[in-house]
This record gives C-alpha cells, sequence and structure tokens, in this order.
C-alpha cells in the first residue's frame, strides 16, 4: 500500500498516515471504521439490540468473533473513535456495569489503525535490515530563567542564540523529524525566534506529570508537538536507553507512533505489542477485565505468592569468580513452558516442574506467540550488537520490553494478565536457580551469591561443560556473564551480607559495581571521582606482590579527599534532590523542601519527581543553593567516608592483623 | 494481584525485631550473644523460600546449622 516509510499517525476526525518518501512528507488519509464487541446474555443482548434499534443511526452486526479462550458470540457495533468512551459508558448503563462483556473498547487509537490495516511504523523486511535513512534535527538549547546559555544543535554548539536561530530555521525545513531535550528551554527558543527573526514555528505543549512507580515518584516532562513534525522527547527513558533506532524499534513492533513510544513505560510497551499482535490476529482484546483470582486457601495463597529465590552472600573477598546468567530468564519460561492465561490451570496436560500447582496446554498460546517477535528481534541484536551501533541500542530496549514482559502477567489491569500465570513463572524460575546450584556444586564449583536468575560461582571445574549441563537439564539458556579476578560482596547494616552491594574486578580489566555510591544518581561528582580513583588503583593490585603499596595509596587518596575537599571545584559538591512531594505538603524543613525553595527562588517550579541539583551550604540549617556557595564540610566529609566504607571494609582485615599483606585472604 | 506476601527474608527480620526487644532486659554478657543469635537466625532466610516450614523454625534451624558448622570449623 505504502512506497515510502510511515512515520507517523494522526488521528482526529480523517486518520491521516504521514509518509517520508524521497525527502517529503505526503499526508495520506485512510479509511477506517472503529468498531467495538458486545457480548453478553442473549436476553440481555436481544434487550441491547431494541436500545440501539430505536437509535437509528447507530450500525451493528451480529457476529462471532474470537477472544484468547475461544470463540465468542455478539455484537459488532460500529462506533466513531472520538465518541467511543461516551458509547461504552451508555452500554455499561444499560447493563448495569456487569451484564455486558466489551472488547477492542478503549484502546490506543493509532494502534488500533496501524494493527486493523496490517501497517506498521519505519517498516523493515527483515530484522537484519537498517532503519530508514530520516533527517533529523536534534536541538539541545540550554536558557538559565529566561537567559541565554548556549545550544547545541545536530553536534554544531552555537553560543549565539541569533545564530542558532538561524541555523535552526535552515535545518528545520528538511527534517522531519526534531528531537527536543528539555520543553521549557525548547518552548523559550521558539517563542523568542519569534520575537527576534520574526519566524513563527506553531507548536502547542502539554503538561508535565508527576506519578507514583514501585514505590518512587518521578516526573514525565511536558510533551511537545511542532505541526508538521514527529516531536522525540531526548529526555524520555526510550530514547535514553535506545536512541532514535530504539524509539524506532519500538514503534515497529507495537504499532505504537514515536510521539507516544516516548511517553509510555516498557509495561506500556510490551501491553500494546500484545495488543497490536492480538488485533492483527483478529483476537478481541476485553475492555474491563474481570477474570479475577480464584479464591483459594490462606496457605496455598502463602506458598504460590512467592518471588524469585535469592541466595544471601557472605560478605568477604573472593578470588576467581564467575557469573553465570539465564538470559532472558522469566520470558523464556514464559514461552519455552507456554505458558499464557487460556492455556495455564490445574489438572492440564503438561505437568510444571518444580513444586508447581500448575500445569499447561500442549497448543501454543498467545503469550508465547506474541514473545517470539520480542524474544527473536533480541537475539539478533544481541549477537549482533557488536557489529553495528543500531543493533546495540534496539537490544537495549528490547531487553526493557522482555524484562517487563513479565512484570505485566500479574498486574491488575493487564488485559492479558493472569496471577497464576505469575505464580508459575516465578516457582518455575526458582526451581530452575536451584537445579543450576545443584548442578554447579555436582561440577566442583561452590555458591557464592545467587539472585534470581543470575549465579556467582568459584571453582575449578570446566564452565562451559557446566553452562551446557544447566541448559540442557533446565531447558533454559545459560551464559557466562563475566569473568572475574576478584569479587567483594559488602554487608548490610544488620552485619548479613547485602544483596545487591558487591563489586569485582573482571580478567578483562572492567568492573561491575552494584549498589555503592558511584552507581547512585543522587552521589555529588566528589563520590563519584572518589571510588574511580579508588578503584582504580585496586585494579594494579597483585596478590603478595602489591598489597602494601596499594594499601597505602588507598590510604592517600581518602585523606585526599576527606581533609582537602577546598581543593576540588563546588560544582562537585552538588547533589541531586527529587523532592516527593509539592513544597506546601513538607510538614519539616528538610533538605528536599530547602531545594524546592532553593529553586523558587531562582523563579523554577519543582514538581514532585522532577531532580534539581543543589549545593548544601549549612545542613543544620538547612541551607541550600542551586548556583553554588560555600560548602558544608561536616557534611560532606560524612558522605566522604560513608562511601569509603565498601573499601574500609575490603581492608579491614588487614589492619585488623597489622600485616601489609592480602595474600591471607585467599 | 502480583506479590501480595512478605519476602521471607521480610518475615525473618520482623521476627528478629521481634525478638530484638528482648536485648535491653539481659545482661552484657548476654547482649552479644544475643544479638550473634539474631545473625545466625537470619543467614539462611532466604532458603526459606524453597521449603514450607514456619519462619520460627527456619530460624532455630538456621542458629543450629551456624553453630554446627562453627563446631566443625573449630
Amino acid at each position: 500500500m505504502t512506497e515510502g516509510t510511515i512515520i507517523n499517525l494522526t488521528h482526529g476526525k480523517q486518520p491521516t498516515l504521514w509518509i517520508y518518501e524521497r525527502g517529503t512528507i505526503h499526508y495520506r488519509p485512510i479509511k477506517w471504521k472503529n468498531w467495538i464487541f458486545v457480548t453478553g446474555d442473549p436476553f440481555d443482548m436481544d434487550f441491547l439490540e431494541r436500545q440501539l434499534c430505536d437509535a437509528e443511526n447507530i450500525c451493528y452486526e451480529t457476529r462471532v468473533e474470537r477472544d484468547v479462550y475461544g470463540p465468542v458470540e455478539g455484537m459488532r457495533i460500529y462506533v466513531d473513535q472520538r465518541g467511543e468512551r461516551e458509547f461504552i459508558k451508555v452500554i455499561k448503563g444499560i447493563g448495569y456495569g456487569r451484564k455486558f462483556r466489551i472488547y477492542n473498547g478503549l484502546l490506543d487509537p493509532g494502534l488500533k489503525i496501524m494493527a486493523s490495516n496490517n501497517l506498521s511504523f519505519f517498516h523493515t523486511i527483515s530484522p537484519l535490515d537498517y532503519d530508514p535513512q530520516i533527517p533529523v534535527l536534534s536541538c539541545n538549547v540550554e536558557y538559565n530563567n529566561h537567559t541565554w546559555q548556549r545550544a547545541i544543535i545536530n553536534n554544531r554548539t552555537f553560543l549565539h542564540e541569533r545564530e542558532a536561530m538561524e541555523y535552526f530555521i535552515d535545518t528545520f525545513r528538511y527534517s522531519p523529524i526534531i528531537i527536543y531535550h528539555d520543553t521549557d528551554h525548547m518552548a523559550t527558543f521558539l517563542y523568542r525566534m519569534e520575537l527576534l527573526l520574526d519566524r513563527v514555528i506553531p507548536y502547542s505543549r502539554g503538561s508535565g506529570n508527576s506519578f507514583l512507580s514501585y514505590g518512587r515518584v518521578s516526573y514525565s516532562d511536558p510533551p511537545m508537538h511542532i505541526r508538521g513534525k514527529v516531536c522525540i522527547n531526548g529526555n524520555s527513558f526510550m530514547y535514553r536507553e535506545g536512541g532514535l533506532n530504539g524509539i524506532f524499534e519500538i514503534s515497529r513492533i507495537t504499532g505504537l507512533a514515536p510521539e507516544t513510544v516516548c511517553r509510555v513505560t516498557p509495561g506500556t510497551a510490551v501491553s500494546s505489542l500484545e495488543n497490536y499482535e492480538a488485533l492483527r490476529s483478529n483476537i478481541l482484546i476485553i475492555t474491563d477485565k474481570d477474570d479475577h483470582e480464584e479464591p483459594k486457601p490462606m496457605n496455598v495463597f502463602m506458598e504460590n505468592d512467592r518471588g524469585g529465590y535469592v541466595f544471601q552472600p557472605e560478605p568477604g573477598f573472593y578470588r576467581n569468580v564467575y557469573e553465570i546468567d539465564f538470559s532472558s530468564m522469566y520470558p523464556s519460561i514464559m514461552h519455552h513452558f507456554n505458558m499464557s492465561p487460556e492455556t495455564i490451570g490445574v489438572g492440564k496436560q503438561y505437568k510444571l516442574p518444580g513444586d508447581n500447582p500448575y500445569s499447561t496446554d500442549p497448543l501454543k498460546g498467545f503469550i508465547p506467540s506474541s514473545l517470539d517477535i520480542l524474544l527473536k528481534r533480541r537475539l539478533i541484536c544481541k549477537y549482533n550488537r557488536g557489529i553495528r551501533k543500531d543493533f546495540e541500542s534496539r537490544d537495549r530496549v528490547l531487553k526493557w520490553l522482555l524484562l517487563t514482559s513479565f512484570g505485566y502477567t500479574g498486574f491488575k489491569n493487564a488485559r492479558f494478565g493472569k496471577i497464576e500465570m505469575h505464580e508459575a513463572i516465578t516457582s518455575v524460575g526458582r526451581w530452575a536457580l536451584e537445579r543450576a546450584m545443584r548442578i554447579s556444586e555436582s561440577e566442583g564449583f561452590s555458591i557464592i551469591h545467587g539472585i534470581v536468575d543470575s549465579l556467582f560461582i568459584q571453582g575449578n571445574g570446566n564452565i562451559q561443560d557446566l553452562l551446557h549441563r544447566i541448559r540442557n537439564e533446565t531447558s533454559i539458556n545459560i551464559v557466562l556473564d563475566g569473568h572475574y579476578r576478584w569479587m567483594v560482596f559488602l554487608p548490610a547494616r544488620s552485619g548479613l551480607g547485602a544483596l545487591n552491594r558487591y563489586f569485582g574486578l573482571k580478567y578483562d580489566g572492567s568492573y561491575k559495581v552494584r549498589g555503592i555510591g558511584i552507581r547512585r544518581s543522587d552521589s555529588p561528582h566528589i563520590v563519584i571521582r572518589a571510588q574511580e580513583d579508588v578503584l582504580k588503583i585496586l585494579g594494579k593490585l597483585r596478590i603478595g606482590e602489591n598489597s602494601e603499596s596499594i594499601y597505602s595509596e588507598y590510604l592517600g587518596i581518602k585523606n585526599h579527599y576527606i581533609n582537602h575537599m577546598g581543593d576540588f571545584p563546588t560544582d562537585q559538591f552538588s547533589i541531586g534532590i527529587r523532592p516527593s512531594k509539592y513544597y506546601s505538603d513538607y510538614m519539616v524543613n528538610n533538605i528536599q523542601k530547602a531545594a524546592i525553595s532553593s529553586a523558587m527562588e531562582d523563579g523554577v517550579d519543582i514538581m514532585p519527581g522532577q531532580s534539581v541539583a543543589v549545593i548544601v551550604n549549612d545542613s543544620a540549617k538547612r541551607v541550600v543553593n542551586m548556583e553554588g556557595g560555600s560548602i558544608d564540610r561536616n557534611f560532606y566529609r560524612k558522605i566522604l567516608m560513608r562511601n569509603f566504607e565498601p573499601f574500609d571494609f575490603l581492608f579491614s582485615r588487614l589492619r585488623k592483623e597489622k600485616t601489609p599483606d592480602l595474600s591471607w585472604w585467599f | 494481584m502480583g506479590r501480595n506476601t512478605y519476602t521471607s527474608r521480610q518475615v525473618m527480620e520482623s521476627l528478629a525485631q521481634a525478638m530484638k526487644s528482648m536485648e535491653n532486659s539481659m545482661p552484657d554478657k548476654d547482649r552479644s550473644i544475643f544479638s550473634d543469635i539474631l545473625i545466625k537466625g537470619r543467614i539462611h532466610a532466604s532458603q526459606m523460600d524453597l521449603s514450607r516450614v514456619s519462619p520460627e523454625t527456619a530460624f532455630l534451624l538456621s542458629v543450629i546449622m551456624e553453630i554446627m558448622r562453627k563446631l566443625e570449623d573449630d
């Protein structure tokens, strides 16, 4: 149907495809009739039909369609997309909210149009193909309180505002895709362009949104639309992870327009992928999910509702450690063991392994079929990411989609979710990790740490033989993720081993670091710099050769950072603060409230979840500043001391032994 | 839906917290032993996930195992 590449879709009164072909965008209207499907008791359906007849101008037909569980008889009702929400409310009203089951309602209209016409954005024939070449204008402008700072446009830096605007206008007309990095600054730029150059670029902006996700308040930037262009938010999660190639890939497989992809979470993207595949396969999608969890005895509930297995490490220093990792464990389980809402249950043909009460059907389910697409594409990208940069970008976003595909099975509003499936997946996961541990031990390895889908093991067995055996016995692919010269597992406050605080040096010279300051987004630069310096000297550590000098070097670094803070520029002390509430909601005067107050003084409104960088001038009096000022040395000293603790732990026994030799560790 | 119940490690933590209140009424010499027991009891908390024993039993088993190991090491 199309010669060029579909880059966008608008769905107002007349849905229109944006097709990029030979340097220009062609706007092609597309014919499409929106419909929903309603089922219910024959008596209720007769009643509904009489109501629809009375309304006169509503088209409908009686049909047999199918959902994931099988054929469904009901009415396909054609309804204008813009009035769909209201229409569904009326149907629910007629059925007292419980008599009718409504399908294919309240879905993303663009997704529906793309799926029902079997179209895809940024279409490629094979997953190995390059993305279509489309000119892009990437614009990162910076204003400080409406005062011009600088701009980086298509990797060129502009220090003069007028010059930046002229270059922007020249490039703008040839670029169907605009990447902006800060909505406020971009809006100021376009507004001032009108004032200074008398050049009007019509744009509109939405509003930002604070939301709670996984117990943390986050903030999504307001979206921006420039008429006739596809606007990509450069600060969006998907863009940060996978760049433009990542956005194109998600758009391609989920049927969501690229502007929408920037706004959605990976979970919504997975849900859209499932919806897109369902619509393309003519499978109905329930609007309001009503297959709730079956009642079960308390002991069954407690036994089944468990997560992944973790094997706590013993804090300490370990040499010659292997990290082995099940690839995409949960999606692979769902795929291999055919887990889908319609296939899983009790008393079915295939019993699931482990302490699982559930079993599955032999016929391939809907979820494994949808995951096929994700898993195959990820595999291609993963194995080719070293060859081409676009594969690396695609791989990063696909990894996120696979990660969330499992979580959505337990989400109450997931249209293809089912809690029994969630429980069965974690149960098989626990079984697989337990099997892997037993096999590792029989192959001459000892277990140091295990968490959900990865194991840290130590020993002199043959690692390839081990991986082969685990693969064969669990049917889940497992790979060697790292081979470490040494690793340190850190203690938690309780003294027990922490699950996610460790660092280790690989044989290739790179580090894997988790849970220490260097990985935290709120760590000041000075902490990151200090830990980088320490890790650098630890990279030279050779047991029994230079342990004494390494320890002395470490003490030198520690002393330099803690006692000579004045030698570092003030911006190194900037801390990212993320308030979780509005200013007026803070009852106590803490650092978060002080940070909002400081931003407000500079004319910047901070929304809950939005990050603001400040320097702490006086922590006792809660004085912080966005610009700079003197630093609170005691406050930063405490932070630095805390961040040297992991390395103190490493050297602690050395000091106790009063011998500058680390060889006893081994 | 999703994960509603506490993890085995959280259960053991709350059990240890409940027992910790005993510590204040103990003489100094017993306190350090008691805190050591509280740590020993939680070392195998995550293994409880693969079993169906009660948290209290798992706590006791963990303490016994750690004492046995220490005896073997000594």
